[in-house]
């Protein structure tokens, strides 16, 4: 048997008709897209967000030492103990 | 998700869909409408040919439609053309279906009928084609893919290969045994 018979029989094999409905039924299956919007600008999102938290996380520990020190520098003029704070202070900018 | 196909031989200006994609991203239930009138067809007949049968080929062309409508956000206009994508996503659900049936492979087709002048003018146009089928049907199911693109779909090995994801020489192989197949199973029409 050639390539050609074995064509001549394959071509007769006709799949039957599909159902009238079929388009119909995928129609009705197929939900709007509605996240194509959201996930175009996820990532913008995201990358707003990522920034926002590492620019909040970099400024914090300088605010917490503003903080700090006006609290200590406050708790010294209530106690009296300004002069000694003063020296501390002197110091530790000198060694540094 | 919509995995790359590597289809050298059609860029975005030659994808027939091309301008399908961006109504389609957008959600328009007319362009999915577009896509099924051009390709139902060809999906289903695909998906027939390899599972032999109706209601399962249906459910497979459905499959691969709301598959392409959820997934085309993620296309990349220019990679490959979408029926070629398309092909690929029911060639795969063909597989899988084929593979939980499990199939008994076998090297027979159905008896003919007797008391004929000959055996092959006896068959009519139906027994024929049930005859096709159950051959079709007992061809291992990469061979009968590669036997459905090349011949049912009229595909290139070269696009064959891109729909099966797999090299051309193994697309190759796997068509050339599959006709060796098919040869064989048929020609015992002529001996019984």
């Amino acid at each position: 048997m050639d390539d050609d018979s074995i064509n001549q029989k394959l071509a007769i094999l006709v799949p039957p008709a599909m159902s009238a409905n079929l388009q119909e039924r995928i129609l009705a299956e197929a939900v709007p897209v509605s996240h194509s919007f959201s996930k175009r600008f996820m990532p913008i999102a995201a990358s707003l967000l990522a920034i926002c938290l590492i620019g909040y996380a970099a400024f914090q520990p300088f605010q917490n030492n503003e903080t700090e020190t006006e609290t200590w520098q406050e708790a010294a003029l209530d106690l009296g103990f300004e002069e000694i704070y003063t020296w501390v202070e002197n110091e530790e900018n000198f060694t540094q | 998700m919509l995995r790359k196909v590597v289809d050298n031989t059609a860029g975005q200006h030659l994808d027939p869909d091309a301008d399908l994609i961006s109504s389609l991203q957008a959600g328009e239930s007319a362009a999915l409408e577009t896509l099924m009138e051009r390709h139902l067809t060809t999906i289903y007949n695909l998906a027939y040919y390899m599972v032999g049968d109706q209601m399962s080929a249906e459910d497979i062309s459905q499959t691969v439609f709301l598959k392409t409508w959820q997934n085309i956000s993620d296309w990349k206009p220019g990679q490959a053309k979408l029926i070629t994508w398309m092909r690929r996503v029911a060639t795969n659900a063909c597989l899988d279906y084929l593979r939980k049936k499990k199939p008994v492979y076998t090297d027979k087709v159905p008896e003919l009928v007797d008391g004929a002048d000959t055996p092959f003018e006896a068959l009519s146009r139906q027994d024929q084609a049930m005859r096709v089928k159950t051959a079709l049907k007992s061809l291992p199911e990469r061979q009968r893919g590669a036997v459905t693109l090349s011949y049912y779909q009229g595909l290139s090995q070269r696009e064959g290969a891109a729909v099966m994801d797999i090299s051309e020489g193994a697309y190759e192989s796997l068509l050339v045994r599959g006709r060796k197949t098919l040869k064989r199973l048929l020609e015992t029409e002529r001996i019984a």
